[in-house]
């Protein structure tokens, strides 16, 4: 009776908030039954949303070919690294990330302004590459291949958050805070703009949106995120290295934006979620699952381009319409 | 000094070649087809593995190998043209980088299942031996690429200018529309250049096969010179992935071994950024009228 | 004159589009411009809204220089035109394409990020799709409407931002008689209203009922301009048309 007083369009907001408490009950409830492997499993879920997220942005909706996206998150992750195992603060890293992603956001977004697709994506993959070759050699700086260790967590106002609950709660406060300001931008006129970039790029210049700004701005906003992911990340595993950023890790997060449904913030969740559990749930070989992945990314794509989001939803109004019939009779 | 010199340009020729051979199919299939092959390189790897399978896990007789080979190649591009490619016909460019991108790592991580990660070592098919000409040390691996590439890419030259088909091929690969109105079996003729993909990529796997071993993942550094050199040529014709890939050989070995080793690819792609900013056609392609938003 | 074109040049390799052309559009005029196909009218839009860069000559809106300007300044200085296919973003909603056609005119962009609120222009949006009759389909993404729809829509983002000057490009191509009736229609109003319009057209019932003048071109150059009575019967026109 109440839902009937509110509305219709006022129903379905309240479905939505009750899934979405739903799910963050579950977040914050379920640790205390997960042993430590799994809940740094559903911590790295968390840290790779945010990457995700960001990658979301600059391909889901502004269409931008992007393959260099682990290598933002390497940024983030070496820079991290290096300012705590030279004693300085986490809160000092975390600022420093995001003026530097601003600037690589640029330089890397600037080739997009002269170039297209399959240029694009050499030029991000040449990035990617370059990145790698990088860190791997300049061993005085990065480490090498063996990385840089002894990461130690940030503490937060004097309280420590060293030991794995506390530091996935951590996590999963930023998550939240990621998710709500791409929930922000997806609303804006920023959204609309990126959107219409991937939609219509000639629409979108006719109309006044200024192409070369939103390009630059759609990478910027995905190195962001990206990094802040890679601060995360390097905290969240204590160490870093060179294979944690290849082109590989490109392609999984693009697995994960495809799978759950490219364009879409929820799809971005989804697809990480899924990729990344699902296979240590189900404590399967990896090299299968990326098979596996690779094969649904890959039907996906090309005959259900909206994702896994999309098929969630046909499912939920299916059943809706189901019962629907059944209250008639 | 110049003998030295010239042995790193003859080096790099040898590796250019390679990417050259790779770089032609690739463009032969973009053109013809619209579609950008991220698998390129995986197509390279498998004919590795299939002339190490024929000659030395059945030690069948060389020629009979390398026929199977290539045959098996072929086919591969086939299957996969009728099972993935046509599909992607006329579909945004995002999807086709994703699906041909996931192809090449549904194909790697095959292969790298079934074969494990272990580097099997091929024997090279060329003498060993090297020989010198006026002090200039020269290597028979790296001659016999050089003229075998060369000699497959004048043999695809004359096909594609004194057949009827490869007047065709070269008709789609003008424009797509207007062959198909003319009357040419487009679609049949994107199957074959699929199945030449094929073949080129099995001369070039089997070319590697001593150089770079037998591993799952030889293709993905390879692909990515290809892709490379196909843009610093230029998509046209035949000249341009050819040149490209011979001169980005060069380049390589060049800033190898004076400059840096280690370093080598952040400068080769150093290049290729410069390339594109500058002039993204390439060396021999023509300049699209892009209309600038 | 709000538009005027000095010695406008566009090449396509050896094929010359637009050739030399001199033109001036007078404020709140409807002009036409006609011509065989291929005679250079849709480059000509293409050179005056920036998406060609002219290989030679200059193009003057309200007096200042707009011949190498991108698109979306030429926009935001107050044209605004349509195409001959639709082009519209069809994903997004109906309102949504409104809201897009008017948003980068107001602000910087921060307080795009920033503020979002948006319901002036929603109002503005929907007093737009009832002028065009659309408003039923505010909530449709656009790819899901028909053709006719799509061209009211497409108006309908012109319109948005208060334009000084519109371009219309084959506004009645492929569109049934009445529809062409209420587009039109609508374009004199807002026409009254002090909108400067210019049209490329092939129907010439179109020209020659709603048009203040005419200008005619034929493989770049400018053959004829006038009144459409005039038009009507020039002998240049007739053999541009028909051949010698």
């Amino acid at each position: 009776m109440v839902t009937k007083t509110l509305g219709l369009k006022n129903r379905k907001i309240l479905f939505i908030y009750g899934i979405i408490s739903v799910i963050l009950l579950i977040l914050i409830g379920i640790p205390y039954f997960l042993n430590p492997y799994l809940l740094y499993v559903l911590s790295l879920t968390l840290v790779m949303v945010m990457a995700v997220i960001g990658l979301n942005i600059t391909m889901g909706y502004a269409g931008q070919v992007s393959l260099c996206h682990a290598a933002f998150m390497g940024i983030g992750a070496y820079i991290t690294a290096l300012l705590i195992t030279h004693g300085h603060s986490f809160w000092l890293a975390l600022p420093i990330v995001i003026v530097v992603e601003i600037g690589f956001g640029i330089i890397i977004g600037y080739p997009s302004l002269k170039v297209k697709h399959m240029y694009l994506a050499l030029v991000t993959l040449g990035f990617g590459r370059i990145f790698y070759v990088f860190v791997q050699n300049a061993s005085d700086i990065t480490g090498g291949p063996t990385g840089i260790g002894d990461i130690t967590r940030p503490g937060f106002l004097f309280i420590p958050l060293g030991s794995d609950l506390r530091f996935y709660y951590f996590i999963l406060l930023f998550t939240i805070l990621i998710i709500f300001s791409a929930m922000w931008i997806a609303k804006s006129r920023w959204g609309r703009a990126f959107k219409s970039l991937r939609e219509n790029e000639v629409k979108a210049a006719m109309v006044g949106v200024d192409i070369r700004r939103y390009k630059l701005l759609s990478f910027v906003l995905g190195a962001i995120y990206a990094g802040i992911g890679g601060c995360f990340y390097a905290c969240l595993l204590g160490y870093i290295g060179p294979s944690g950023f290849t082109d590989v890790v490109t392609f999984r997060m693009i697995m994960m934006l495809v799978i759950g449904g490219l364009g879409r913030l929820e799809g971005a969740i989804l697809g990480t979620g899924i990729i990344t559990i699902l296979p240590e749930a189900l404590r399967a070989y990896e090299q299968y699952y990326i098979l596996i992945f690779a094969l649904i990314t890959m039907v996906m794509i090309i005959f259900v381009p909206k994702g896994g989001i999309w098929i969630i939803e046909k499912i939920i109004t299916k059943i809706k319409s189901i019962s629907k019939l059944g209250d008639s009779s | 000094m110049i003998s030295s010199l010239i042995q790193v340009i003859i080096g790099g020729l040898a590796h250019g070649a390679i990417y050259a051979i790779a770089a032609l199919g690739f463009v032969l299939l973009y053109t013809a087809s619209g579609t950008v092959n991220f698998a390129q390189g995986e197509l390279i790897m498998l004919p590795v593995f299939f002339i190490y399978l024929f000659f030395i896990v059945f030690e069948l007789p060389l020629i009979l190998a390398i026929i199977l080979t290539l045959a098996l190649s072929a086919l591969l591009g086939l299957l996969i043209e009728k099972g993935a490619i046509q599909h992607l016909l006329g579909k945004p460019f995002l999807t086709i980088i994703i699906v041909t991108f996931a192809l090449s790592e549904f194909i790697k991580y095959s292969v790298a299942i079934a074969a494990t990660a272990y580097a099997r070592a091929f024997p090279s098919l060329f003498n060993p031996t090297p020989f010198s000409v006026k002090g200039i040390i020269l290597s028979q691996e790296d001659l016999g690429v050089i003229f075998t590439v060369i000699g497959v890419v004048f043999l695809l030259y004359m096909f594609m200018k004194w057949t009827k088909t490869g007047k065709a091929m070269r008709a789609v690969a003008q424009n797509r529309n207007v062959a198909r109105i003319v009357g040419i079996n487009v679609l049949g003729i994107i199957a074959l250049v699929f199945v030449i993909n094929g073949i080129l990529v099995a001369v070039g796997g089997i070319l590697i096969a001593p150089i770079y071993f037998v591993r799952y993942d030889i293709g993905v550094m390879i692909a990515l010179k290809a892709f490379i050199a196909a843009i610093m040529g230029g998509f046209n014709k035949i000249q341009g992935p050819l040149v490209g890939g011979l001169f980005l050989g060069v380049t390589e070995g060049l800033v190898s071994t004076y400059i840096s080793s280690a370093y080598r690819d952040i400068f080769v792609f150093a290049i290729l950024i410069i390339i594109l900013l500058i002039k993204p056609e390439g060396f021999f392609g023509i300049k699209e009228e892009e209309y600038t938003v | 004159m709000i538009l005027k074109g000095k010695n406008v040049t566009k090449k396509f390799g050896d094929l010359v589009a637009v050739d030399s052309l001199d033109f001036e559009v007078k404020e709140g005029e409807i002009l036409s411009i006609i011509g065989p196909n291929g005679s250079g009218k849709t480059t000509l839009f293409n050179c005056i809204t920036g998406i060609y860069k002219p290989n030679d000559g200059e193009i003057y809106f309200k007096e200042k220089n707009i011949t190498k300007k991108p698109p979306y300044l030429i926009c935001l200085s107050g044209i605004s035109r349509t195409f001959q296919i639709t082009h519209l973003c069809p994903e997004l909603t109906c309102t949504e394409n409104l809201l897009l056609s008017i948003q980068e005119h107001k602000g910087n962009l921060f307080s795009r990020l920033i503020h979002l609120d948006e319901s002036e222009e929603r109002k503005k949006a929907e007093e737009i799709l009832s002028f065009l009759g659309i408003d039923r389909l505010k909530n449709d993404p656009a790819g899901s409407l028909s053709y006719g729809q799509q061209k009211l829509l497409e108006l309908g983002t012109v319109l948005m931002p208060n334009p000084e000057l519109v371009l219309l490009d084959e506004p009645a191509g492929g569109v049934n008689p009445t529809l062409i009736k209420r587009i039109m229609d609508r374009i004199l109003q807002m026409n009254e209203r002090g909108i400067t319009f210019v049209i490329v057209e092939h129907n010439m019932d179109v020209v020659m009922n709603y048009s203040h003048r005419i200008i005619v071109l034929d493989h770049g150059k400018k053959i004829a301009e006038g009144l459409p009575k005039d038009i009507k019967e020039n002998k240049e026109v007739i053999k541009a048309y028909f051949g010698g």
